[in-house]
């Protein structure tokens, strides 16, 4: 196997102040190009947290963040795509403009470009038709459609997911995750995914990392064995969910 | 730029739930909007049209000098023979306060740009602009004509005196009010300062802007009309003061209500400027 598109090598980190707080500890992931991995953990587990050290935002109190052998913050930041769980697509700009907006944010090319080449993927995403109209005129799907479109356009090679799904209704989620799937190449080699929906991980995933409550720790490691064109059948499907929620309760027994 | 993509209408109009959000209803915004407009303002013209009634009643049946208080049916005769004098001393004042309200922009912005921009900028100009706002005016009015004369300037410096403040906290806190998510999301992106600035902060700080605006305006007739009553030789200020002095009460109410009226004007001209601008509210 090639060298991982990310290495997270032992990350610590405590956030000061008076009441000082430990957000991970020793936390180590590899993300091999073309995979797909998640990290589910309970609320409160710092998954967020390792998203920003990851994305250098956040600098981690000890440990090493390697994105396509980069250690440097800043272009690991720019080696990073991010998808948070808000949209947070702009009001005042339309479909075509929010999904342009890091493309021409980034300079990579000029504001006509980026936009050509955001409206030429919105048949992809299911938004054709929708370019000019304003994001309170969509759907919560259509509008976490978006938010991704922005995302991948970046065309950078490491997609963060934090939770993109957590605010959707289940239908939706379900129509999306499949579409995720299906898409998410388009653009980046490598996705992490966060989410505390067992479920959605193992579905989407080729691996997951289970991390515990506060401070965060690397708890297990399951692998989802997949067959030709990523299908996971039902059973495997369920046996791996069960080892995550297993991975899962044992923390809280521990608690 | 945005002017571009809100000129072309979707290709596919009427496709899914919200297909049907096309250049159509963005056309006819102002107009519902106008008509809201004056579904709201019934009540308030009801109730006005009462008070004018009692009052009407009240002066026919008591019988008091129209020097004392004339009726309103009185003062609407004498505004009306009185027209063309109104208007010009109308035109005057509301070119001071426009003017006026213009330079609050441009200061107000300025400051509210550089709170934001600067800690110690926050640290030392908060307190004095707030300090700003206790000196008493009346006490100014008469320094500044002394100072700047009895022609336009004067008028303008007390405008902006009394609406620049509104303005600038405003703004200031619609910058500081963005979204720390939103931060995030163009540092991943790769923005800088400026363009966070030009890109998300400013265009989500405006309708705070307005709201400041709008307060502003209902101090800018106000303020035009105090620095022509401390010396000028044209203008509603001075119009009203030489008719109290003649005992011309009937023009001083019809100067008093021509400059609540123009106050409303200029505050429903700046609603819809923001319906112009905040199109996506």
């Amino acid at each position: 196997m090639a060298q991982p598109l990310l290495q997270v090598r032992d990350v610590s980190l405590t956030f000061g102040g008076r009441r000082p707080v430990e957000a991970l500890r020793g936390v180590s992931l590899s993300l091999e190009t073309g995979a797909f991995v998640s990290i589910v953990g309970p609320s409160g587990s710092g998954k967020s947290t390792l998203f920003n050290v990851i994305a250098g935002i956040i600098p981690p109190t000890s440990g090493e963040v390697l994105v396509d052998g980069e250690s440097d913050p800043d272009r690991r930041r720019m080696r990073c795509s991010y998808m948070f769980q808000k949209d947070l697509l702009f009001p005042w700009r339309s479909v075509v403009d929010n999904a342009a907006l890091g493309l021409e944010v980034s300079g990579a090319c000029t504001k006509r470009e980026a936009r050509e080449r955001a409206r030429a993927l919105l048949p992809r995403f299911g938004l054709a038709g929708f370019e000019a109209s304003r994001p309170s005129e969509l759907s919560g799907g259509m509008r976490q459609r978006v938010a991704l479109l922005r995302t991948l356009l970046l065309g950078r090679p490491l997609l963060l997911l934090d939770e993109p799904f957590a605010s959707l209704d289940a239908l939706t989620r379900r129509d999306l995750q499949q579409w995720l799937r299906a898409t998410w190449r388009t653009g980046s080699e490598a996705a992490l995914l966060v989410t505390h929906d067992v479920r959605e991980a193992v579905r989407l995933s080729d691996r997951v990392y289970v991390l515990s409550p506060r401070p965060g720790r690397i708890e297990a490691e399951i692998e989802v064995p997949r067959g030709a064109e990523g299908r996971l059948d039902t059973l495997q499907s369920a046996r791996c969910e069960q080892e995550v929620l297993a991975a899962l309760r044992i923390e809280e027994a521990a608690l | 730029m945005r002017g571009e993509t809100e000129a072309r209408t979707p290709a596919l109009g009427g496709r899914g739930r919200e297909g049907g959000a096309s250049a159509a209803p963005r056309l006819s915004r102002i107009g519902s909007w106008s008509v809201a407009a004056a579904a709201s303002a019934l009540p308030p013209a009801m109730l006005l049209a009462a008070l004018f009634a009692a009052w009407e009643a009240y002066v026919q049946v008591s019988g008091i000098s129209p020097v004392t208080l004339p009726a309103p049916s009185r003062v609407a005769e004498v505004a009306y023979g009185n027209r063309g004098v109104l208007w010009g001393h109308s035109v005057v004042t509301v070119k001071e306060a426009l003017i006026g309200l213009a330079v609050s922009l441009a200061v107000g912005v300025a400051f509210a740009l550089l709170i934001d921009a600067f800690a110690p900028a926050r640290r030392a100009l908060y307190p004095l602009l707030v300090g700003s706002q206790t000196v008493p005016i009346v006490v100014i009015a008469p320094l500044l004509i002394l100072w700047f004369g009895f022609e336009l300037t004067p008028k303008v410096v007390v405008v902006t005196l009394y609406t620049f403040f509104p303005v600038t906290v405003a703004f200031a806190s619609g910058l500081a009010a963005t979204d720390a998510e939103a931060l995030v999301l163009m540092r991943t992106l790769g923005a800088g300062r400026l363009r966070t600035l030009r890109l998300l902060r400013i265009p989500q700080a405006l309708p705070y802007l307005f709201t400041g605006l709008r307060i502003a305006v209902t101090y800018a007739i106000v303020g035009a009309v105090f620095a022509e009553w401390s010396g000028a030789t044209k203008g509603l200020g001075v119009y009203v003061l030489l008719m109290k002095n003649s005992f011309r009460t009937d023009l001083v109410f019809a100067g008093i209500f021509l400059i609540a009226l123009l106050s409303l004007l200029l505050f429903l001209l700046v609603g819809l400027a923001e319906k112009l601008v905040v199109r996506w509210r």
